[in-house]
């Protein structure tokens, strides 16, 4: 990672596909900024269980699409957040308990949700399919 | 002045068509359309006939006891039947080989070793060198973190076999970059301890050693009788992004033929048997053989020998004519291919396999018709005149067509059978049946892009495609690109989909549009233009298609947005004249034979010297 990146490194969390935290504050962060990697954003409730993050990014790892992780706004919904700050318009939320919201940047209802409590497989499924809105795939989840 | 409505009885539809006739003057009114009930030709008919008539009366506002006459065509149950059969298998044996696509295999390269499980790699001695097999319900982490310390005992994986859709995630949490293919489903049943290959293609190649004869012999030190045994499997992987070979003592892939009965074809004072599994080429070129055919009959205990069979019982049932005297006089045999899973397959690998489809249609001239007039006339209290016979109606109506003229021809592409007829310059009419029509185009959609879904299938037949390529627009097959100002549903984006009047409809395949558009264009040519030329070929003077002057297509498929277009272009080439029927220049393909019937009642049927036609009163 080059000097200067807004990059923290690889998060433990995150795991190799995933560009780790952001943690330039949101006030100097600029979508233009060419050092902003163009990943799937996934924003977490601080309190959001880590296995649900592991899991949605792992999903979207598969599908190779890199993710980056972003600190949660000081109010508003988390998934619109992370898609309107995403230079891929693809963001993931993820709320305390767990709950989790796709979107994309141009949409505005959720793409696709899963209520807390909701399977691994399932939310490896889901981070996939955040990463093939990217690559232009038919979504899994939705698969008849 | 009398109010008189004609009404055609088809296979699916029954369309009627009113008018207030004046001395010799008709005034159409109103014409509607309805489902045929029951098979056509019989008393069940009655229903879907009072239907078309009350709609037709009020879309034109008249009072039903206004209604003087109703004309009904002679016509004869015509009785199709599908079959297919698949006439090929693919098996493999002692689970030599997994040749799958996995939409994200890991790492990539070729990779040689003993087969070892994942829980058994702590024991593998160092300097080893293994392919590991990981079982269900593995983490990717725990693979990585055993794969990794097996890399620091001197344990040499060179690649990997999974059950879970994770080789990308392992992969790129190892030490060494390893192929590794993914989602084999029945990894439990890979063969351990023995010698396996693993080769993983970069992104957007193929695998170039084990889809290769030598490839294969030179990383399993084969001799050239070993090569020649293997070689089935390296074709049955060829084409794929990854693949795993396993050698075992007796293990190999078969391409078998399936034995699947004989046709027992009878015409022109001799018999000839054909075996299905010889393909349509071979059934078709036998059946010219034996031309006219005059009966089939199928091998009992076979698909083919129960269509046969079902069909006949059929005709049975409507006209109450044993089953002895019911002839089968035409059949259509198309080849296809059908996705069916490998037998012995790990992954749940499909491979296209051969099958013959094939339409038989029986004839007879015996109607009920005058039954369903009796109903009728009952159920609607008028006069209810049997005023002609199909195919002659049907012909003088398609010559209201503006830009026509005699001799002209008809193709009626109808859902069971393609009909087709001639008037003549002397006003002689010919016409013919002969077995194949839209709903075997459906059948061959269903069965080519494995959608079990007769739904889907017709809409696929029915509506152009389009790729949804992102949430706000689409791209059409012809490459005109749609915006749209909504977002579209995520469960259509990046599919691709049919276009119908009620939106847009995902087609449940994996495949390119380029190959759903094929195999639709293909499944009409192969039905539609096969037939018009085989049945005009039939009607046509001297059996030569350049003496016909204008074809008019009728019927339900003549509004198809492209089966029209090509039956011209198979057309053109004799100098045909061939365009959609435009009855009376109002009415579009549709309702030739009920507006037909009633000019024919008034004295103005279109054409050369109209023969006198039959008229039975049955009130």
């Amino acid at each position: 990672m080059t000097r200067g990146s807004p990059l923290s490194g690889v998060s433990a969390s995150g795991g190799p596909g995933c560009h780790g935290r952001i943690d330039r504050p949101l006030s100097t962060r600029d979508l233009a900024d060419p050092t902003m990697p163009p990943a799937v954003l996934v924003v977490a409730h601080h309190d959001a269980p880590p296995a649900v993050v592991r899991e949605v990014c792992a999903g979207a790892e598969e599908q190779g699409v890199p993710t980056a992780l972003l600190d949660p706004p000081r109010d508003g919904r988390l998934g619109p957040f992370a898609a309107r700050e995403s230079r891929l318009e693809v963001g993931v939320g993820i709320a305390a308990d767990g709950a989790v919201t796709v979107h994309h940047a141009l949409v505005p209802d959720a793409i696709l949700a899963l209520d807390a409590g909701a399977p691994a497989a399932d939310l490896r499924v889901l981070g996939a399919d955040a990463a093939r809105i990217v690559a232009g795939l038919p979504l899994r989840s939705l698969r008849r | 002045m009398s109010l008189v409505i004609g009404v055609d009885i088809g296979n699916s539809t029954t369309e009627a068509c009113i008018a207030e006739v004046t001395q010799g003057e008709v005034g159409r009114l109103a014409s509607s359309l309805t489902a045929t009930t029951g098979v056509k030709g019989t008393p069940e008919n009655t229903t879907g006939a009072v239907t078309a008539v009350r709609r037709a009366l009020e879309v034109s506002g008249r009072p039903a006891d206004a209604l003087a006459t109703v004309l009904l065509n002679e016509a004869t149950p015509v009785i199709s039947g599908l079959a297919m059969e698949t006439i090929t298998e693919t098996i493999i044996t002692e689970s030599t080989m997994i040749g799958h696509n996995p939409d994200t295999p890991g790492g990539e390269g070729l990779g040689v070793g003993t087969t070892v499980a994942l829980d058994g790699l702590d024991e593998v001695e160092p300097g080893t060198t293994v392919v590991v097999v990981v079982g269900k319900g593995a983490d990717f982490d725990d693979v990585a973190h055993l794969l990794n310390r097996a890399f620091e005992r001197g344990v040499d994986v060179v690649a990997g076999v999974m059950h879970g859709d994770d080789a990308v995630l392992v992969v790129n949490r190892l030490q060494r970059r390893i192929p590794v293919v993914d989602e084999v489903s029945a990894v439990e049943k890979v063969p351990l301890d023995m010698l396996a290959a693993v080769e993983v293609a970069a992104p957007g190649r193929t695998i170039r050693t084990l889809s290769d004869s030598y490839g294969l012999a030179s990383t399993f030190d084969l001799d050239a009788e070993q090569t020649r045994k293997v070689s089935p499997v390296a074709r049955a992987l060829s084409g794929n992004r990854s693949a795993v070979v396993v050698r075992t003592p007796a293990g190999d892939v078969t391409d078998r033929r399936i034995p699947v009965g004989t046709l027992h074809l009878s015409g022109s004072g001799r018999t000839l048997d054909v075996g299905v599994d010889g393909g349509a080429d071979a059934i078709m070129e036998a059946i010219g053989r034996v031309a006219p055919l005059s009966d089939v009959h199928g091998e009992a205990g076979t698909h083919v020998g129960g269509m046969l069979a079902n069909v006949r019982d059929t005709m049975t049932d409507v006209t109450g004519q044993p089953a002895s005297e019911i002839r089968i006089r035409d059949v259509l045999a198309v080849d296809t291919m059908v996705p069916a899973t490998v037998r012995g397959g790990l992954a749940g690998e499909v491979h296209q396999e051969n099958a013959v489809a094939l339409a038989a249609m029986v004839r007879t001239s015996r109607s009920r018709m005058q039954a369903v007039a009796d109903a009728l006339a009952t159920e609607l209290g008028c006069e209810t005149i049997i005023g002609g016979v199909e195919g002659e109606v049907a012909v003088r109506g398609a010559l209201t067509t503006p830009g026509t003229s005699v001799p002209i021809a008809i193709i009626d592409m109808g859902g069971g059978s393609t009909d087709a007829a001639l008037l003549d310059r002397d006003g002689a009419v010919s016409a013919v049946h002969v077995a194949g029509a839209g709903e075997l185009v459906t059948k061959l959609i269903d069965s080519e892009l494995g959608l079990e879904d007769r739904e889907a299938a017709e809409s696929v037949k029915r509506h152009p495609l389009a790729k949804v390529e992102s949430f706000f627009h689409i791209r059409h097959e012809d490459g005109t690109v749609q915006f749209f100002t909504e977002p579209l549903p995520p469960h259509v984006f990046a599919k691709v989909v049919t276009v119908t009047p009620e939106g847009l409809a995902a087609v449940p395949v994996k495949g390119s549009l380029e190959s759903v558009r094929r195999v639709r264009r293909e499944a009409k040519r192969r039905v539609f233009v096969v037939n018009a030329l085989r049945a005009l070929a039939q009607v046509a003077p001297q059996g030569s298609l350049r003496l016909l002057g204008s074809v008019v297509l009728l019927g339900g498929s003549a509004l198809d947005f492209e089966i029209p277009g090509m039956v011209a272009d198979a057309l053109a080439p004799y100098g045909v004249v061939c365009g959609i029927g435009n009855v009376h220049g109002t009415e579009g393909p549709r309702n030739a034979v009920a507006a037909g019937l009633v000019d024919v009642h008034a004295g103005t049927a279109a054409g050369p010297a109209p023969e006198k036609v039959q008229r039975q009163a049955a009130s």
